[in-house]
């Protein structure tokens, strides 16, 4: 179930102020604390998690971006989701932008897919083309709010990742000793 | 006896231990974890001894209440709540191969939360006795903020009291020294390896309070006189040193932690220019800050530079269908030369390839298909080295050799 219901009211733009962006800042930490996750080792355990959260399939797939594509972007079919991300790019970098991804997901920022039994020609949308069931949201820019959204949500879904914990007793003193879970923080 | 010292010497060190603690608090509010919030416990109770044990607030507790010497139950109670801390904490802290699972940063595991149970329990049950031993010695009168021990120690119930409590401690210390020593051992250089060494050297010096207390207690309960100071000036000093010395342990590595945070941030910022230049819809905040609000950067670091990493990467995709190939090969073949380390070399040939982008996309350069796009380093960087790399790169826009490599640019 898409966690949908506390979205901004139409024509509201809070994009790049100060305390528009301190505000969702805030619900956005309190979206990701909702979901009630343990830290997680790797962005494919989270995709994971969100998958079984949202009750439908994520799959990840890494690809080289051509000029012009955003660095990643979500795809909409009947049957599953799929995040495209840059593959050309860091482990940290890539991990923050599937998160982006992972983050319109749970924002419900996509709307619903056709069902697969229904037959394409006779899906009711009025200004797509009905042979394209694809829907797709891409990361590059914040021009509107659900970019910011998205990308706000991304970076709390990274703090539940602890991509580099460091070696044994690092990993075991630095959350209570430096106040990081992981020294990629 | 003057009180000044004592006032001066435990209110500043209960104050400051208390900021300690209340920072803590605030970042286990931000980011929970359990190690984290028996820490933030373990300064914040003996913080409140601290204060209480200083004459001023030892004598107005005994006004505010009635009850004269009150204030040193509370006193031993929140040393007490330090001994239970630490000792839960050696628990969760126990070296890894005596825990079988891998995650040793992941939450408590069933055996491990029992065994906390077990001992949170045996202190809370010992609490009622302590305080059934105070009150059964009744040391009401005269009201002694500096010589309480050796005052009442005559009196049986009173030194049980006594001797349970520095007991309790004593075990505390040894167990939370034991393990931190174990730890150091396996750190690396650098300021966690510290703070666990100064923590485990602020237990030992604090062993010593505990070994002066108790021969004064025993002296004092068999009649012996003269030996007064070893409570009231030898101890005391061995508290106040073990407690700064497990204060600053605690404190060290998160301080330590939060000025190489800032360090990386204002370090980044011309990298980070450069790629807003190139596009200034990759910043989710806008207006960049001046250059003086950079220079007294406080709050909010971590979302900060992990903001400054992420565009600067994303400005790097940008970039990267502008890059010019022959600024790329100068720049391998000037590191070549100068026997720069890898981890320099990539960060040589980055910046360069950054910056010749930057200048190719000003001139209205064509981007270039995916398939000539020159193959960029640092592209395989672990996380936990992004910063450190993205920190050299930044640090290469200045350097000599990057305007060599770009010279037969124009």
């Amino acid at each position: 179930m898409p966690l949908g219901h506390w979205r901004l009211p139409e024509g509201v733009d809070v994009r790049g102020t100060g305390n528009g962006l301190g505000r969702t800042r805030r619900r956005m930490r309190a979206v990701a604390r909702e979901l009630r996750l343990p830290p997680l080792s790797t962005v494919e355990e989270l995709c994971a998690a969100v998958s079984a959260h949202l009750d439908r399939p994520i799959r990840i797939a890494p690809r080289r971006m051509r000029v012009g594509e955003p660095s990643g972007f979500v795809e909409r079919l009947p049957a599953e989701d799929v995040v495209h991300v840059e593959q050309e790019t860091s482990g940290l970098h890539r991990a923050h932008i599937i998160c982006h991804e992972l983050a319109h997901l749970l924002c419900g920022h996509l709307s619903a897919p056709a069902s697969p039994d229904q037959d394409a020609g006779k899906v009711e949308l009025p200004t797509i083309d009905p042979e394209m069931v694809r829907l797709v949201l891409g990361r590059s820019h914040y021009d509107d709010a659900a970019e910011e959204e998205a990308e706000v949500l991304g970076a709390e879904l990274m703090r539940i990742l602890v991509l580099a914990p460091g070696a044994g007793t690092t990993s075991q003193l630095a959350p209570a000793l430096e106040h990081r879970k992981g020294q990629h923080v | 006896m003057s009180e000044l010292p004592y006032n001066v010497a435990y209110l500043g060190i209960g104050s400051a231990a208390w900021l300690v603690a209340a920072l803590k608090l605030r970042a286990w509010r931000r980011d929970p974890s359990f190690g984290l919030l028996v820490v933030a416990l373990a300064i914040a109770s003996p913080s409140t001894a601290f204060l209480l044990a200083s004459p001023l607030l030892y004598r107005a507790i005994g006004h505010l209440t009635g009850v004269g010497n009150l204030a040193t139950l509370f006193v031993y109670l929140g040393i007490v709540g330090f001994s239970a801390a630490a000792v839960v904490l050696a628990l969760v802290w126990t070296p890894p191969e005596e825990r079988a699972d891998d995650r040793i940063w992941a939450p408590l595991d069933d055996r491990l939360r029992q065994r906390v149970r077990h001992r949170t329990a045996l202190f809370a049950a010992l609490v009622p006795v302590l305080v059934a031993l105070f009150l059964a010695g009744g040391p009401y009168r005269p009201e002694t903020p500096l010589t309480f021990d050796t005052t009442f120690a005559p009196r049986t119930a009173t030194a049980l009291f006594l001797a349970l409590y520095q007991g309790l401690f004593a075990y505390a210390l040894i167990d939370i020294g034991r393990v931190c020593l174990g730890h150091a051992a396996r750190l690396p250089h650098g300021w966690l390896r510290r703070g666990i060494r100064l923590i485990a050297l602020g237990a030992l010096t604090a062993c010593g309070y505990v070994v002066c207390k108790l021969a004064a207690i025993a002296l004092a309960h068999a009649g012996v006189d003269g030996a007064e100071w070893l409570s009231t000036a030898l101890g005391p000093a061995f508290a106040t040193l073990g407690a700064i010395g497990i204060t600053c342990g605690f404190a060290g590595p998160a301080g330590a932690a939060w000025a190489a945070r800032r360090r990386d941030f204002r370090a980044l910022r011309p990298l980070w220019d450069l790629v807003y230049r190139a596009d200034r819809r990759l910043a989710l905040e806008g207006p960049p800050s001046p250059a003086w609000r950079e220079r007294v950067a406080l709050r909010d670091l971590e979302w900060r530079t992990t903001r400054r990493g992420l565009e600067i990467r994303d400005g790097q995709l940008t970039l990267r269908p502008f890059v010019d190939p022959a600024a790329v090969h100068a720049a391998q073949r000037l590191a070549g030369r100068a026997a720069l380390a890898p981890s320099h070399r990539d960060a040589l040939v980055v910046a360069t390839a950054m910056r010749s982008a930057v200048t190719a996309l000003a001139a209205g350069a064509v981007p270039r298909p995916r398939e000539e796009q020159p193959a960029l380093p640092g592209l395989d960087t672990a996380p936990a080295e992004e910063r450190a790399h993205l920190v050299l790169v930044a640090a290469y826009l200045r350097s000599p050799l990057l305007e060599r490599a770009l010279e037969p640019l124009g």
